[in-house]
C-alpha cells in the first residue's frame, strides 16, 4: 500500500519530466509505469523515498534519452539536442512539479474559474482581492467559493484544511 | 542529479495551506537562505503557474488510473486487493489511513526502522496557533511566555494558556485579521481587547480584526468555542459562524458548536443573544439553543439543559443518552485519536457519561466497555469500536 501512496504523489511530476523530453502521451506512458514496475521489483534495496524519487527520474529520463537516439539515428539532426538534454536546472522544475501535483490533488475536480478563485485564496487574498482581481463582484467569488466548497466536501473528504479555507474567509 | 529532499516539497505545500507550524516555518525559512532556492520558491508559489500547471496535469492525468491498474497486475497487488475485499469494510478503511500514518512518519524520520513508534494517548493540552496580519506564525503553549508587538500597532501577551490581545488606540490603522488556531487535542483562551473572554476547544478557529473600530465588534469562528462577552450596546458584538449562521450580541455569555459536519447550534447561558440565518433571525433566552435544521437552511429554538453544552468549558465530558459515534468524536477530538467503528450497530448506542476532561483515555474507555455493550481495541492512536 506504500507502493500505491508513492505512485499517487509521483505519477504526475515523473511524467511531467518526462513529457519534457518526449511530447508523446503513450510513449511516456510506458516509461513512468516501467519505472514505478522496477521500483516495486527493487523495493527491498530503498530505504529513503528520497532515493526512490531518483531513481524514477534517472529511470524515465533514460528511457527517454534512448528513444530520441533511436529516433535521432532514424531523422539525422537536431545537433543541439545534446545541448538541450543536460541536467542543469532539473532539481527546480522537478520541485515544483512535485508541489505542483500536490496542490493539483486538492483542485483537480474543480473548474478553471474555481481553481483559480481556491488558489488565490490558498494565497492568502481576500474575497474583495479576488473579485477585483478577476473583474467579478464579490458575491461571485463567495458562489464559487460555495459550490468548489460542495464540490470538494463530497469528493475529497480528507482535505478539510481547504474546505476551511474556502469556508473560513 | 542531485537529491531534493522530499521533505522540501511538503513544508512549501504546506506554507501554500497556511499550515507551518513555527518549527517547520524556520526549516523553511533556512532553505531559503540560499539565494537560488528563494527564486524557486518564488515561482512555485505563483498563483498562476500554479494554475497553468493544473491544466497541463490535467492532459498527464489522463493515463494515471490506466496505468496504476497495470501496475497492481504486474506487481500482483491486485491479488491482494481482491482478496481484501473479504475483510470487514472498517478493517479495509483503517489500512491505507494506518499506511497513512506510517508513510508519513517515514517521510519526516527518513528512517523506516522507526516505523513502529510508541505512541502514548494523553488528553488535550493548552496549544494553539496564532496567524498574524502579516504572515507570521507563532506557536503558543502552556509554557511558553511571550510578548509580540505588531507593526500595525496592538500587543499580544502570551501566559499560561491565556493570549491577551491589547490594541493600540493611539495609531489608526487598516483593519487586519489575526487567527488563533486549536489543534485536535488542544485549547486556548484568548482576551480581546474589550474585555470579551474566548475559550476555544479543540480543532477551533477565531478571527478576529486587530481593532473593534466599526459599527459591530466582529469576528469569525469554526469549531467549538465559548464567549464570555463584554457588555457594549453602542457597539454589538457578533460572531459569525458561517455565511447563513451570525451571532448577534450585546453582553452574556454562550456557547458556539460548528463543527464540520454537525449543524451549528448556539446555547445561551445568559444575557440575550440573536442569531440570523439566511432569511430569519430567532432571539435566544438563556436555556435555550438555536440549531441548524439538518438542510443548513432553517434554525430552530429548543429548549436544552445548559449543562452538558458547556461541559468541556468546566473541563469536563457530560454525556446524558447520547450515541456512542457522537461520544467518539469527541474524545477523538481531545485525545487526538482515530476512531473507526466495525460494527455500525454500536454507533447509535446511547450512553451516559461524566468525567474529567484530563482523565487518562484508557479509564474512559474502560468506563465504556464495561457496560458489555462493546468492545475497544486501542493500536497506536487508533481505536477500534466492535
Amino acid at each position: 500500500m506504500i507502493f500505491k501512496e508513492i505512485f499517487d504523489r509521483y505519477y504526475l511530476p515523473v511524467k511531467s519530466y518526462a513529457f519534457r523530453y518526449v511530447e508523446d502521451d503513450e510513449v511516456i506512458e510506458d516509461f513512468v509505469q516501467d519505472a514505478f514496475l522496477q521500483v516495486w521489483e527493487r523495493r527491498e534495496h530503498f530505504f529513503f523515498v528520497a532515493a526512490i524519487k531518483s531513481f524514477l527520474y534517472t529511470s524515465v529520463r533514460n528511457a527517454c534519452l534512448d528513444h530520441l537516439r533511436h529516433q535521432k539515428v532514424r531523422r539525422q539532426h537536431e545537433p543541439e539536442l545534446v545541448l538541450w538534454l543536460s541536467e542543469e536546472g532539473d532539481e527546480e522544475f522537478l520541485l515544483e512539479d512535485e508541489v505542483h501535483a500536490m496542490v493539483y490533488e486538492a483542485i483537480k475536480d474543480l473548474s478553471e474559474q474555481s481553481r483559480r478563485v481556491v488558489i488565490m485564496t490558498m494565497d492568502g487574498a481576500s474575497n474583495p482581492e479576488i473579485a477585483e482581481q478577476l473583474g467579478v463582484s464579490v458575491n461571485t467569488v463567495k458562489t464559487i467559493k460555495l459550490r468548489a466548497y460542495r464540490v470538494l466536501r463530497e469528493r475529497l473528504k480528507g482535505l478539510q484544511w481547504l474546505l476551511l479555507l474556502l469556508f473560513g474567509v | 542529479m542531485k537529491k531534493i529532499d522530499p521533505k522540501v516539497e511538503l513544508l512549501i505545500y504546506r506554507f501554500l495551506r497556511g499550515e507551518l507550524s513555527g518549527e517547520e516555518r524556520e526549516e523553511l525559512d533556512c532553505w531559503l537562505q540560499d539565494g537560488e532556492h528563494r527564486v524557486w520558491f518564488e515561482n512555485i508559489c505563483n498563483k498562476e503557474n500554479i494554475l497553468q500547471k493544473s491544466f497541463h496535469f490535467d492532459r498527464l492525468n489522463k493515463g494515471r488510473e490506466e496505468s496504476w491498474r497495470r501496475l497492481e497486475k504486474s506487481t500482483g497487488l491486485w491479488r491482494r486487493r481482491v482478496m481484501r475485499r473479504w475483510m470487514v469494510a472498517a478493517a479495509s478503511l483503517m489500512i491505507p489511513l494506518l499506511v497513512g500514518v506510517l508513510y508519513h512518519d517515514m517521510l519526516w524520520n527518513n528512517d523506516p526502522l522507526m516505523l513502529v513508534k510508541k505512541t502514548e494517548i494523553v488528553p488535550g493540552v493548552s496549544t494553539a496557533t496564532l496567524y498574524l496580519p502579516d504572515g507570521k506564525v507563532v506557536d503558543l503553549g502552556k509554557d511558553s511566555v511571550c510578548s509580540l508587538k505588531l507593526a500595525s500597532g496592538g500587543t499580544f501577551q502570551n501566559e499560561r494558556g491565556t493570549l491577551t490581545y491589547r490594541e493600540d488606540s493611539t495609531k489608526k490603522s487598516a483593519l487586519r485579521y489575526s487567527e488563533l488556531r486549536i489543534p485536535r487535542g488542544g485549547e486556548y483562551k484568548v482576551i480581546l481587547p474589550d474585555g470579551t473572554i474566548v475559550w476555544l476547544n479543540a480543532e477551533s478557529s477565531l478571527r478576529f480584526p486587530n481593532e473593534f473600530s466599526g459599527k459591530t465588534r466582529k469576528v469569525y469562528a469554526r469549531g467549538e468555542l465559548y464567549f464570555d462577552v463584554t457588555r457594549n450596546e453602542a457597539q454589538p458584538f457578533e460572531v459569525e459562524v458561517e455565511d447563513d449562521y451570525t451571532i448577534e450580541v450585546l453582553g452574556t455569555e454562550f456557547n458556539v458548536r460548528a463543527y464540520q459536519d454537525s449543524p451549528c447550534a448556539t446555547t445561551l447561558v445568559k444575557g440575550s443573544v440573536r442569531v440570523k440565518g439566511k432569511d430569519q433571525e430567532v432571539l435566544l433566552k438563556p436555556g435555550q439553543q438555536a440549531v441548524e435544521t439538518g438542510d443548513g437552511k432553517r434554525i430552530e429554538v429548543k429548549d436544552v439543559d445548559v449543562g452538558p453544552c458547556i461541559a468541556w468549558h468546566n473541563g469536563l465530558f457530560y454525556f446524558d443518552q447520547t450515541p456512542l459515534e457522537d461520544i467518539m468524536e469527541e474524545l477523538a477530538r481531545w485525545y487526538d485519536v482515530q476512531v473507526f467503528f466495525e460494527n455500525e450497530s454500536v454507533k447509535n448506542e446511547c450512553f451516559s457519561l461524566e468525567m474529567k476532561r484530563f482523565d487518562d483515555f484508557n479509564r474512559v474507555l474502560s468506563l465504556i466497555e464495561h457496560t458489555g455493550m462493546v468492545k475497544i481495541t486501542v493500536n497506536e492512536h487508533v481505536v477500534t469500536v466492535r
